[in-house]
């Protein structure tokens, strides 16, 4: 394989990794800590949902970074990318649910 | 939270969930067959999280905790501030749906124009709270 064709199998990986796994998961940790609180009895929201948010963004991100090269390169990995993209929509949408109530006018 | 902050940020959140949306759906158009079509999406996906998502947060952000002015303007000119909130959303409307939809290059020029101008006049605004702490309380 030329390298050309290497960095252009990667480069939706290397992309997600530094956008997803680095910018959105960086916001996502710092909203999380320093966003208004929620209530006095849950100033972060649900927790739950926060856990929830953390592990479906990094176990999809780990998946689309194994499945999706090896779908370029001929495998019969399309299943994994299916599971990686609803759990990063999982992730995501999690996101949003748990921080939109603390969004808020004093 | 002062509410251009509130609107700043849930616009954001919207874009995230909408960006992620059409992420999933591209991600997983090899195996449910449509890829063609969907492909077709990725500047708009680009757009909304990038622009949408990225810059809209952190314009929010940077309004609700950027040092605050003396007097009776703590957070500097508003409305400068909420002029950029408009045309950056007027500008990823316009290069995103511009992009999918074969939109006119000039549709996609005013869009970008657009953007760059909210950018400016972010800057505008937030130039004056970035000061040492003597200036500010």
């Amino acid at each position: 394989m030329t390298s050309p064709s290497l960095g252009a199998l990667l480069r939706p990986t290397y992309l997600h990794l530094l956008v997803l796994g680095w910018l959105t998961q960086l916001i996502f940790g710092v909203a999380y800590w320093m966003f208004p609180r929620h209530s006095a009895k849950g100033p972060h929201g649900s927790e739950w949902l926060g856990w929830t948010s953390y592990w479906l963004l990094n176990t999809g991100l780990v998946l689309r970074a194994i499945g999706e090269p090896a779908l370029a390169l001929g495998g019969r990995s399309g299943w994994i990318l299916v599971i990686a993209a609803l759990l990063q929509l999982g992730a995501g949408w999690a996101f949003v649910f748990n921080t939109w109530p603390r969004v808020k006018a004093r | 939270m002062p509410s251009l902050s509130v609107w700043c940020i849930r616009m954001a959140l919207l874009y995230l969930g909408l960006g992620f949306t059409l992420g999933a759906l591209m991600l997983s158009s090899p195996v449910l067959g449509f890829a063609p079509a969907v492909l077709k999406l990725r500047p708009l996906h680009a757009e909304i999280l990038l622009v949408g998502w990225m810059a809209q947060l952190a314009f929010g952000v940077a309004y609700w905790i950027l040092p605050r002015l003396p007097g009776n303007r703590p957070r500097g000119r508003e409305r400068v501030a909420w002029l950029s909130l408009a045309l950056l959303n007027a500008g990823v409307l316009a290069v995103g749906l511009g992009q999918i939809l074969n939109a006119p290059t000039s549709v996609l020029v005013v869009g970008r124009v657009a953007e760059a101008l909210a950018v400016f006049a972010f800057a505008t605004h937030a130039w004056t709270r970035a000061q040492r702490s003597s200036a500010i309380r």
